[in-house]
C-alpha cells in the first residue's frame, strides 16, 4: 500500500535525523573534536586519558542521552494525555506533575530563606539532593491526582483539577520565592529554566532505560487509545475497560514525566508540540504509528533544541527552555497555518 | 435462524446521581426484543430513552429489577462478553483531525482481536462485505469528521455491524440528518434487522418517521408506563397522543402527522379527492385552516374543487366559475373568497 511506504520513508527520515542530530551533538560544543576520535572514545570507552575521552564520556554523551531519553518521555507522555483528555491543548504540564517538581526543588532551594540556614552554599544542595527533591514533588502531585481520578469518573474533571492544582502548588512556590534570598532564587530560577546538563551518564542511561520502557508499555496500549478517540462509552461498548485504562494511563505519563522532570528540570512545549507535528507529517490517528512516530521526532526535536542552545560557542549555552519555546514554537505556527489540519 | 432474546424484567429506569440520591423515570418495565424485531423506542426528551439504552449496555448500573440477554443476568456477563453481544451507536461526537472512516469501522473489529490488534484477513473481509451492502464504499478513505450528518451515522452503522452482534442499540441515529438521508438510514436499519436477523432498538423523538419503518414501537413518557405495540395500533387507538401530549400539538391519527389542533377552522370546502393534484390541494387547504370534505360532486350551495385535465376547476353553487392553473392560485382565491363572506 502507498500509505504503509509513506509511513516507513518518514521513519527512516526521522530515525536518521535522530542518528545525526546524536552525533552532531557529540560533536559541536566549545570544543570542536574531530570524527575520528569521537568514535575512538565511544568505541573503546573504558580508554580515559585524553581530554577529548573526558568531554565526550563526561559531558556531551550523558547531555545527549539525557535530551534524546527527555524528548522521546516528553512527546509520549504529550501524545497519551491529549487522546485521553481528548484535548489538544493537554501536554505533560496539565496534570500539574512538573509543579510539583518545581514545588519539591523550590522547598529545598528556597526554605533556607525561611529557616534562616545557609542552604544554597551547602553540600545539601547536590545534584542528587534537588532530582530526589523534584520527584517527591511531582510523585506528591501524581499521588492527589490518581486519588481524584479514581473517585470522580469523569476525565476531564481530572484534568481540571490537574489544571486547578498546579495553580495551587505554583502559588506555593510564589511565595517560597518571595520569601528567598537572592542567591537562592538564582539557583531556583535557574533549574526551572531546565537543563539536559546536569545528568552523570549512569543518570541518562536511567533515563534512556526510562523513556525506551515508557514507550514499549504505552505502545501496548495503541489500540485502547484509537478506540479512546471515539470517547469512554464507545470504548466500553467493545469491551475495553475505558476508566482503568485512563487511571493506568495517567499513572504512567505521571510517573514518565516525574523522572524527567526531575533530571532536566521542567522542559517547556516538547510535550504538547510534538504530537500535533507526528500528526501532520504522517496524517494518522493511529496510535500504532502516531507513538513511535511521537517518540522519534521528539527525540529529533530535543537534540535539535539542544544542539542550537550550544550555538553561542565558548562556554555559554542558552537555557534549554527558552530555546525549547523560542525555536519550537514558530515551527509549530507555521506547519499549523500550513497544513490548516490542526482542527478539534 | 436461532433467536435471540433480550429480556427486561420489572426494570427501573433512571440513574444514580449519588449514594443515595436515585433519579427515577420510569418503574416496573417488562419488554422484550428479540433478533430479527426492529424497534423504535420513542418519546418526547427527557423521557428517559438514551438512560435505558445506557443501562441495557451496562454503562449505568440496574436500580432494580433483571435484564437478561438469552437467559443470562447483565450482571454476569463482562464487559468483553458484552461487547459480542450488543454495539452502539452513540450521540458521541468526536472529531479527531486524521480518523478515517475505516479507522471507525475497524474499532467494531477490536472484541475479535488479539491483543497485537492487528486486523486479520477475516476482518478485512467481513469489513469490506458490510461496507459494501450498505453502499458506503467510497466513504472508507475519507476523514470522519469531515462527513455530512448522514454520512457519520451510516459509517457508524456499519461499525457497528462489524461488531457481528445479535443486538444493535442506536440512540438518535437520525436526529440531524436530512429526510432523504433519514429515508435512507431507515431502510438501511429495517433490512439490517431483516435480513441479518439483528435485534435493532433505536431511540428517536421522529414519530412520523418510526410509524412508517418500526416492527415495534415502544412509547416513553416520564412517569407513564410503557406502552408497546405494533405502529399501526398504537397510531389506531389514539395511544400516540397519550405520550406527547402538548394539548395545543396533536397527533392526527388520519394524516398520520402532527399538527397543532383546533386552530379557529375557517369555512368547509368540498373536494373531490381523487388524484396526485387533489391530494396536495388537500393538504395545502389543510395547511391553510379550511374544514374540507371529500365529495365525488360539489353539492349545491357549497364552494368546491376538482381535478380536471391540467387546472383545478373551482365550483360555486354548482357552477364551474374558474380553472387555476396551480395551487398558489386556488389558495389566492379562497383568501379572495373568504374575504368577501
Amino acid at each position: 500500500m502507498k500509505k504503509s511506504r509513506n509511513f516507513i520513508g518518514w521513519f527512516v527520515v526521522l530515525s536518521l535525523a535522530a542518528l545525526v542530530l546524536f552525533i552532531a551533538n557529540l560533536w559541536f560544543g566549545s570544543v570542536l573534536i574531530n570524527w575520528g576520535k569521537i568514535f575512538r572514545v565511544l568505541l573503546h570507552p573504558g580508554d580515559s586519558q585524553s581530554a577529548a575521552h573526558i568531554i565526550v564520556i563526561s559531558y556531551r554523551l550523558p547531555m545527549a542521552v539525557t535530551a534524546l531519553s527527555t524528548g522521546i518521555i516528553l512527546s509520549i507522555s504529550g501524545l497519551v494525555l491529549q487522546t485521553l483528555f481528548r484535548n489538544p491543548l493537554a501536554g505533560p504540564s496539565v496534570l500539574g506533575i512538573s509543579s510539583g517538581a518545581s514545588l519539591g526543588v523550590a522547598l529545598v532551594v528556597l526554605s533556607g530563606g525561611l529557616l534562616h540556614l545557609e542552604l544554597a552554599a551547602s553540600p545539601l544542595l547536590s545534584n542528587l539532593t534537588i532530582i530526589v527533591a523534584a520527584f517527591a514533588g511531582a510523585l506528591f502531585v501524581l499521588a492527589i491526582i490518581l486519588m481524584v481520578s479514581a473517585r470522580v469518573g469523569n476525565v476531564i474533571t481530572v484534568l481540571i483539577i490537574g489544571i486547578m492544582l498546579g495553580y495551587a502548588v505554583s502559588a506555593l512556590v510564589s511565595v517560597l520565592q518571595f520569601f528567598s534570598r537572592s542567591e537562592e532564587l538564582h539557583a531556583y530560577v535557574l533549574w526551572g529554566l531546565g537543563s539536559f546538563s546536569k545528568t552523570t551518564i549512569q543518570q541518562s542511561v536511567l533515563l534512556l532505560v526510562t523513556a525506551v520502557t515508557g514507550w514499549g508499555i504505552v505502545l501496548f496500549f495503541a489500540r485502547p487509545l484509537n478506540a479512546l478517540l471515539m470517547g469512554e462509552d464507545y470504548a466500553r461498548s467493545i469491551g475495553i475497560p475505558a476508566q482503568k485504562v485512563q487511571r493506568i494511563l495517567i499513572l504512567l505519563t505521571g510517573l514518565l514525566v516525574a523522572i524527567g522532570t526531575a533530571f532536566t528540570g521542567p522542559i517547556a512545549f516538547l510535550g504538547l508540540a510534538v504530537p500535533h507535528l507526528a500528526r501532520t507529517f504522517f496524517k494518522t490517528s493511529q496510535h500504532g504509528i502516531l507513538i513511535p512516530a511521537t517518540a522519534i521526532l521528539g527525540a529529533d526535536l530535543a537534540l535539535l533544541c539542544n544542539l542550537i542552545a550550544k550555538l553561542p560557542g565558548y562556554d555559554i549555552s542558552l537555557p534549554i527552555n527558552a530555546v525549547t519555546s523560542l525555536i519550537g514554537a514558530p515551527v509549530v505556527i507555521w506547519v499549523i497555518i500550513k497544513s490548516r489540519h490542526i482542527k478539534f | 435462524m436461532e433467536k435471540t432474546v433480550l429480556h427486561i424484567q420489572n426494570l427501573t429506569n433512571g440513574l444514580c446521581l449519588s449514594h443515595d440520591n436515585n433519579l427515577v423515570l420510569q418503574e416496573n418495565l417488562n419488554l422484550h426484543l428479540q433478533s430479527g424485531e426492529f424497534v423504535c423506542l420513542l418519546g418526547p426528551n427527557g423521557a428517559g430513552k438514551s438512560t435505558l439504552l445506557r443501562i441495557l449496555m451496562g454503562f449505568f448500573p440496574t436500580l432494580q429489577g433483571i435484564i437478561l440477554y438469552n437467559n443470562r443476568n447483565i450482571k454476569e456477563i463482562t464487559l468483553k462478553e458484552l461487547a459480542h453481544i450488543a454495539a452502539v451507536v452513540l450521540t458521541d461526537r468526536f472529531s479527531d483531525p486524521y480518523l478515517t472512516a475505516m479507522d471507525v469501522v475497524s474499532l467494531g473489529r477490536y472484541p475479535y482481536s488479539s491483543w497485537i490488534g492487528q486486523l486479520k484477513e477475516e476482518d478485512l473481509e467481513m469489513i469490506s462485505k458490510t461496507v459494501h451492502s450498505l453502499g458506503i464504499d467510497q466513504l472508507m478513505g475519507k476523514v470522519f469528521q469531515k462527513l455530512s450528518d448522514g454520512e457519520k451515522q451510516k459509517i457508524l452503522i456499519a461499525r457497528a455491524l462489524v461488531q457481528d452482534t445479535p443486538f444493535i442499540f442506536l440512540d438518535e441515529p437520525i436526529a440531524f440528518v436530512d429526510s432523504p438521508g433519514r429515508i435512507e438510514i431507515m431502510e438501511m436499519l429495517s433490512s439490517i434487522a431483516h435480513k441479518h436477523h439483528k435485534g435493532i432498538l433505536m431511540t428517536t423523538h421522529d414519530i412520523e418517521t418510526a410509524l412508517e419503518y418500526a416492527d415495534m414501537l415502544w412509547l416513553m413518557n416520564r412517569d407513564k408506563p410503557i406502552e408497546t405495540g405494533i405502529p399501526e395500533d398504537l397510531a389506531m387507538q389514539g395511544k400516540i397522543n397519550a405520550y406527547f401530549d402538548k394539548s395545543a400539538i396533536q397527533f392526527d391519527r388520519f394524516s398520520a402527522r402532527f399538527r397543532l389542533q383546533n386552530k379557529k377552522q375557517k369555512a368547509t370546502i368540498f373536494i373531490k379527492n381523487d388524484s396526485l393534484q387533489t391530494f396536495w390541494l388537500w393538504k395545502a387547504l389543510t395547511r391553510t385552516g379550511f374544514k374540507l370534505v371529500n365529495v365525488d360532486a360539489v353539492p349545491e350551495n357549497g364552494l368546491g374543487f376538482y381535478f380536471d385535465k391540467d387546472a383545478f376547476v373551482m365550483v360555486v353553487d354548482d357552477v364551474a366559475v374558474r380553472r387555476l392553473a396551480n395551487i398558489q392560485s386556488v389558495l389566492a382565491e379562497v383568501s379572495t373568497l373568504k374575504d368577501s363572506m
